[in-house]
């Protein structure tokens, strides 16, 4: 019986992949691979669900902590009144996010407090220049920190012939050794992604045991 | 033809990867070269261990289905080989989701991993968190979850960008921390926050590296093998430019 338990999602998972990846490879030529539309549009479904559980872990997650007083279970307490508040304006004004009140929550509230912390990431990234400068580097480490140096002088946009010389330097890093630098890197990050993805839907749950 | 091309690479792919998996051994993880922060991953978990703390991981804020889906992939399988090795111990770690699917994935991770340690009492739905779906939200959420008192270390793998300075908090971070993205913007800084990131594929390898199996280590090779090729194909086709012959 647990044997049959653990084949049936392997099962599932494996018929599922190979459905939907040939769907993929065979629509240009007009063919239509059975099930292929309805099991991308259970996807759709499924998240919508997975998003309920989400909330429902949230939920538990603070809920603990406020009844075990936990370091900071105030915030637990104020979001999960939040979160209560939130649903019940969606609720009353019964237009889900398109309601005004729901939009002013969001434009007053949310997107003033999201760029407000956004804005931190300068101070972070000051951080991490100053911890580069006084730990000893790898060459590479020094490498980073010439570019940086390099890049940030040239856009002071400096006068005469140094700042044409940056500015060659600048144009030159980021146009030649930033781009096949990143080409190169994405180009790994592609091979990984193709070989990760492939053990995932034909040989391994993500995650899990192997199907092989 | 796209399309066409795009089925004969993967037909290529899953042909090399089940050539590797037939002829890999476990030991061949000998032959790979060192890559420092993953074997940091392991000194930190062993630590945190000692210390009777836990490990914070976070699996960055790419959602499953979607096009980043690959390093939340990469992430769920380095997941698996910190989870187990920390649970052999009783020790589960503290994970923080922005993708409310991942939830009972990963719930089932860590749950299975102390039913096979012995330690199926110490299993809890909440060791798992599903902090926000938005980036900005999860990153300052999950830096919530950091505390000193009863988390030693940070491990973040995945998809996630510039946002990765919240959770390691360079300069200033109360626990030390290890950090991979597949992301341009969060590779670079990643490398620049923390004394040991993962960058570029590195996040791919990390389950063939902290838990070596056959599967992961036949993953390995296909990618070395296709890189190989894609290499040779480059210094090809720049040749046969070079002398004045295209094929486009």
């Amino acid at each position: 019986m647990n044997r049959i338990g653990k084949l049936v999602p392997i099962l599932v998972s494996l018929v599922t992949a190979f459905l939907v990846l040939a769907g993929y490879a065979v629509q240009p030529l007009g063919i239509e691979i059975p099930f292929h539309r309805t099991l991308v549009q259970w996807t759709m479904v499924l998240s919508g669900v997975a998003l309920l559980i989400g909330l429902v872990n949230l939920i538990q997650v603070h809920f603990q902590r406020i009844i075990n007083r936990e370091r900071e279970w105030i915030y637990s307490l104020v979001l999960l009144a939040t979160c209560a508040i939130v649903i019940l304006t969606a609720v009353l004004e019964g237009k889900g996010p398109q309601g005004n009140w729901i939009k002013w929550e969001f434009n007053y509230i949310i997107v003033p407090l999201e760029a407000a912390v956004l804005s931190l990431l300068i101070v972070y990234l000051l951080f991490s220049l100053l911890r580069m400068i006084r730990k000893p580097q790898p060459w590479h480490g020094y490498v980073f920190l010439a570019t940086v140096f390099i890049i940030l002088v040239a856009t002071l946009e400096v006068s005469g012939p140094i700042g044409a010389a940056l500015d060659t330097a600048r144009i030159w890093l980021q146009g030649v050794l930033a781009v096949g630098a990143v080409r190169g890197m994405i180009m790994g990050i592609a091979l990984g992604a193709a070989v990760t993805g492939m053990r995932a839907a034909l040989f391994r749950h993500p995650g899990g045991e192997d199907k092989a | 033809m796209t399309s066409m091309i795009g089925s004969l690479v993967i037909l290529v792919f899953v042909l090399l990867l089940i050539y590797y998996y037939r002829t890999t051994r476990v030991t061949d993880v000998e032959r790979n070269r060192e890559i420092t922060s993953l074997s940091q991953v392991k000194v930190l978990v062993d630590s945190a261990i000692e210390e009777g703390q836990r490990i914070h991981i976070s699996l960055g804020y790419a959602k499953l289905g979607q096009n980043q889906s690959a390093g939340t992939l990469a992430a769920l399988d380095a997941l698996r080989a910190i989870a187990k090795r920390s649970c052999d111990r009783g020790v589960p770690p503290l994970v923080t989701v922005a993708d409310p699917v991942l939830v009972p994935m990963v719930q089932d991770i860590i749950r299975e991993s102390l039913v096979r340690a012995g330690y199926s009492s110490a299993y809890h739905s909440t060791q798992v968190e599903f902090i926000a779906p938005n980036p900005t939200q999860y990153a300052i959420g999950a830096l919530q979850r950091i505390d000193p008192e009863s988390i030693y270390a940070t491990v973040v793998i995945g998809t996630i960008d510039e946002r990765l300075l919240f959770l390691v908090q360079p300069g200033t971070a109360p626990v030390s921390s290890i950090s991979g993205s597949d992301h341009p913007v969060g590779m670079a800084s990643s490398y620049a926050a923390t004394s040991y990131s993962l960058i570029g594929e590195d996040i791919f390898a990390a389950s063939a590296y902290l838990h070596p199996d056959r599967l992961s280590l036949a993953g390995l090779k296909t990618q070395d093998a296709v890189r190989i090729g894609i290499a040779f194909l480059i210094v090809v086709l720049a040749i046969m430019n070079m002398i004045g012959v295209s094929i486009y």
